[in-house]
């Protein structure tokens, strides 16, 4: 991977799905590549991208056993970026995380 | 430099009421949802001044509601929001994408806040901003509606609907064209 700019990928908080998951997870991966395209209008292709990502974890926090979450990598963004750990979060995104911590403890 | 929304808000309340009913005297007024979108006011009474108007003349259109602002800021002496800003500044808007119904659609601004944080931690997209529009449509049933975002670079202004975009997504210039056809 030929990187310019060093990668950063960034993880937003979880999004809650499972009141309709097959049609929200639909509606997520349109927008997610509906703002990829206005991104790469705007910055270029493959400078920053986002990635939709619905897991199943045993640290979940909806009831359907998923955590949904987009994350935004910068740099040359690979098409796996959802594979890679992300280096920074969303305020939101840690408050949850936190939360999630604390509940467990 | 002084933004529409706060230079509006801190107008002189008989000013803006008059400003409102001048530019929206040959138009019919965008609706609540548009006009509340469109610009974000600081106190319950601008707001329902801005309301009122609306309401004395319901038709949706987020056009209408820039052209009624432009008129307002032209009278005001008001520099319009996304001008001398460094980098040159640019506004994009994705295409239209059906909801069905208006609930599936609240996850959405939120959706859009947090992607707009992610980009924010991001070495050289710290002032940019994405904002999400929803616009009701009737044909797609009770409560259906379509939404697009649209998303800016620059100094990205607090609203950046009273911009028109000047870049859109493949299938939002698809869309376009197949309107305009």
């Amino acid at each position: 991977m030929t990187t310019e700019i060093p990668f950063l990928a960034c993880e937003t908080a979880h999004i809650d799905i499972s009141k309709d998951p097959a049609h929200l997870e639909s509606l997520l991966l349109n927008v997610g590549k509906e703002i990829n395209a206005a991104l790469a209008e705007i910055l270029g292709e493959g400078v920053v991208r986002v990635r939709y990502q619905n897991i199943t974890s045993t640290r979940s926090i909806n009831r359907d056993g998923t955590m949904p979450i987009f994350r935004v990598s910068a740099g040359y963004a690979p098409e796996g970026v959802s594979m890679l750990p992300p280096v920074k979060m969303t305020p939101q995104c840690k408050e949850q995380l936190r939360d999630a911590t604390s509940a467990a403890a | 430099m002084t933004t529409i929304a706060s230079a509006v808000t801190d107008a002189p309340f008989d000013a803006l009421f008059a400003g409102w009913r001048r530019a929206t005297e040959t138009m019919s007024a965008p609706t609540k949802t548009t006009l509340t979108e469109a610009l974000p006011l600081h106190s319950e009474e601008h707001r329902n001044v801005w309301t009122d108007g609306a309401n004395s003349g319901m038709e949706t259109g987020l056009d209408l509601a820039i052209r009624a602002l432009q008129n307002l800021r032209d009278e005001l002496g008001i520099k319009p929001q996304g001008e001398a800003t460094e980098p040159p500044f640019i506004v994009a808007e994705t295409a239209r994408l059906s909801v069905g119904r208006l609930g599936d659609a609240a996850i959405l601004p939120f959706v859009a806040s947090e992607i707009q944080e992610a980009l924010r931690l991001i070495p050289g997209c710290e002032t940019m901003c994405v904002r999400f529009f929803q616009i009701q449509d009737e044909s797609k049933g009770p409560g259906g509606s379509e939404i697009y975002f649209r998303i800016a670079s620059g100094r990205a202004p607090e609203n950046i609907f009273a911009v028109p975009p000047t870049v859109f997504t493949q299938r939002a210039q698809e869309q376009r064209n197949t309107e305009s056809a």
